[in-house]
């Protein structure tokens, strides 16, 4: 009876890891993210570079009860790069979302890397939008 | 199995994380508009892609989500398209415990051609919403 129960918490147990495995791998989980632009074109000329940046925020949760770090969130990554260095946009960009679905330590990680660029001087933005175009909340 | 045992197995299968790129780059991003990229003019189309995960009693995976094909899935709807403006992820999920588990990915916007794109088809240029 013993070993019958110990069995059937085991399966649950592995169940359950299990689920939290199959939920880590659903992409965008604290990845929401609302942008103007996204485009796998290239940047226009226009523009200069201004930095190559590699930057993260994390979120760490301990047993549910501990939590630190930051919102894992692109939008909020990519709005804290370029008003750090001043950019109108991230070119040759990659956002990755990395997590750790773990029940004792759960990690949540969003990365940016890419190049950091800004409108030239010469360089005016043109207007004429039918659709506007709205920036980010954050 | 002792108690350790199982805890470290435990353990290690759930330290099982993954790595998810949300869109492989090389992208352009922005939380600004970039009118000198790419505009929502008339020629651009209000899409929505989709891309769902779902699991069957807890530990069938059945299918796969990924932001990048929930892209794709929203370019496909606008032939030439190569950016979308005004973009945003949403996510839904449904999970009727302990049968099935669905979790999709949204995105919405208006795609457009880009000013470095080639010429957009015909089906590109349909009036926005």
């Amino acid at each position: 009876m013993m070993v019958e129960g110990t069995g059937s918490r085991a399966w649950w147990a592995f169940a359950v890891v299990t689920l939290c495995g199959i939920l880590g791998c659903a992409p965008g989980i604290g990845g929401r993210a609302s942008f103007p632009v996204v485009s796998k074109a290239k940047i226009p000329d226009g523009f200069e570079k201004v930095a190559q940046v590699d930057e993260s925020r994390c979120t760490h949760v301990v047993l549910f009860f501990w939590a630190w770090g930051e919102d894992a969130n692109h939008e909020a990554l990519v709005t804290d790069i370029l008003e750090k260095y001043k950019g109108d946009a991230i070119a040759e960009a990659e956002l990755t979302f990395f997590y750790i679905p773990a029940i004792l330590y759960n990690q949540s990680c969003a990365e940016v890397k890419g190049t950091v660029v800004r409108r030239s001087s010469s360089g005016a933005p043109p207007s004429s939008d039918t659709v506007p175009q709205k920036e980010a909340s954050r | 199995m002792s108690t350790l045992s199982r805890a470290a197995l435990l353990l290690a299968l759930s330290g099982l994380g993954c790595t998810t790129q949300t869109i492989p780059g090389p992208l352009v991003v922005s939380t600004r508009p970039v009118p000198e990229l790419a505009t929502g003019g008339k020629s651009a189309k209000r899409v929505t892609g989709e891309s769902c995960a779902r699991a069957v009693l807890l530990i069938i995976p059945v299918g796969i989500g990924t932001v990048e094909s929930a892209y794709k899935d929203a370019l496909e709807q606008a032939p030439g398209a190569d950016t979308i403006v005004n973009y945003e992820e949403r996510f839904t999920t449904l999970f009727i415990f302990p049968f099935y588990y669905e979790q999709c990915t949204e995105v919405h916007g208006y795609a457009v051609a880009s000013t470095s794109a080639p010429a957009a088809p015909a089906a590109a240029s349909e009036p926005a919403d």
